[in-house]
């Protein structure tokens, strides 16, 4: 099967939780502080920074996970459960687990 | 000098980068659709392209958003029409480049790929994103 190299295989699953945790983490600052902010005491900006920057990490976020989808070959039905875990706070962290199992059985001479 | 003033230059780093996305887009599609099996000679083409994908198309792809956003703002094209249509296009766009990564990484690993036809859409997405920008039709 396919050759890939330890560190190689580290360094990705490492790249699919930073993804992850900057998704949920900026997902959660947009709710649970932007938002109400905006509404409670009309104050946009935060908003307004928090939104751009959210929208960017959701964007790497679902590059990464579309990339692992099509190295590993998933279902459509898990890209979809991945990408959908995007919208709930730290599901992508959940969803970077399941995927580091994946691809340590995808590559098991790899494994860290 | 001012973020307005700096639009038009902006705008020409933007277009830069956005051809270089699209043309390592296209060339990604035309490379999948003759190398699927895992033959050596593809193996070492697909960590050559790999390369180039991580080097150049990648971050292309980056700088066409960030900028995109920033011209978006600075032109006040916040919430147009043609923009959120155009927006949805390049996702899609990002979307096949996202997929043609992990087919070339795999590749790259030595195991085959299934072939994917992107082009269509790939073509289609292109004229769209052109349209909207220069006729901006709504």
């Amino acid at each position: 099967m396919a050759q890939i190299r330890k560190t190689e295989l580290a360094a990705q699953i490492h790249r699919m939780e930073i993804a992850s945790v900057a998704e949920g983490t900026t997902l959660l600052l947009l709710l649970a502080v932007a938002v109400p902010l905006k509404y409670a005491l009309t104050l946009p900006v935060a908003v307004q920074i928090m939104g751009p920057v959210h929208g960017t990490a959701f964007l790497i976020y679902i590059s990464v996970v579309l990339q692992t989808a099509a190295e590993a070959e998933w279902t459509r039905v898990e890209t979809v459960r991945a990408i959908a875990l995007a919208f709930i706070p730290f599901g992508a962290s959940v969803n970077a687990r399941a995927t580091a199992r994946k691809l340590a059985e995808l590559y098991p001479g790899a494994a860290r | 000098m001012s973020a307005a003033g700096l639009y038009p230059l902006l705008k020409a780093f933007h277009v830069a980068a956005a051809l270089l996305f699209v043309a390592g887009v296209i060339a990604a599609g035309v490379f999948l659709r003759f190398h699927v099996e895992a033959s050596a000679r593809n193996v070492a083409n697909a960590e050559a392209f790999r390369r180039w994908d991580r080097r150049v198309t990648l971050p292309a792809m980056l700088v066409v958003w960030v900028l995109g956003v920033e011209l978006a703002v600075t032109g006040h094209w916040i919430g147009a029409r043609w923009l959120i249509v155009k927006v949805c296009l390049v996702i899609l766009l990002s979307a096949v480049h996202g997929v043609q990564s992990g087919q070339v990484r795999r590749l790259s690993r030595g195991a085959a790929v299934r072939a994917v036809g992107t082009t269509r859409w790939v073509l289609g997405a292109i004229l769209g994103i052109a349209i909207l920008v220069v006729v901006k039709p709504f």
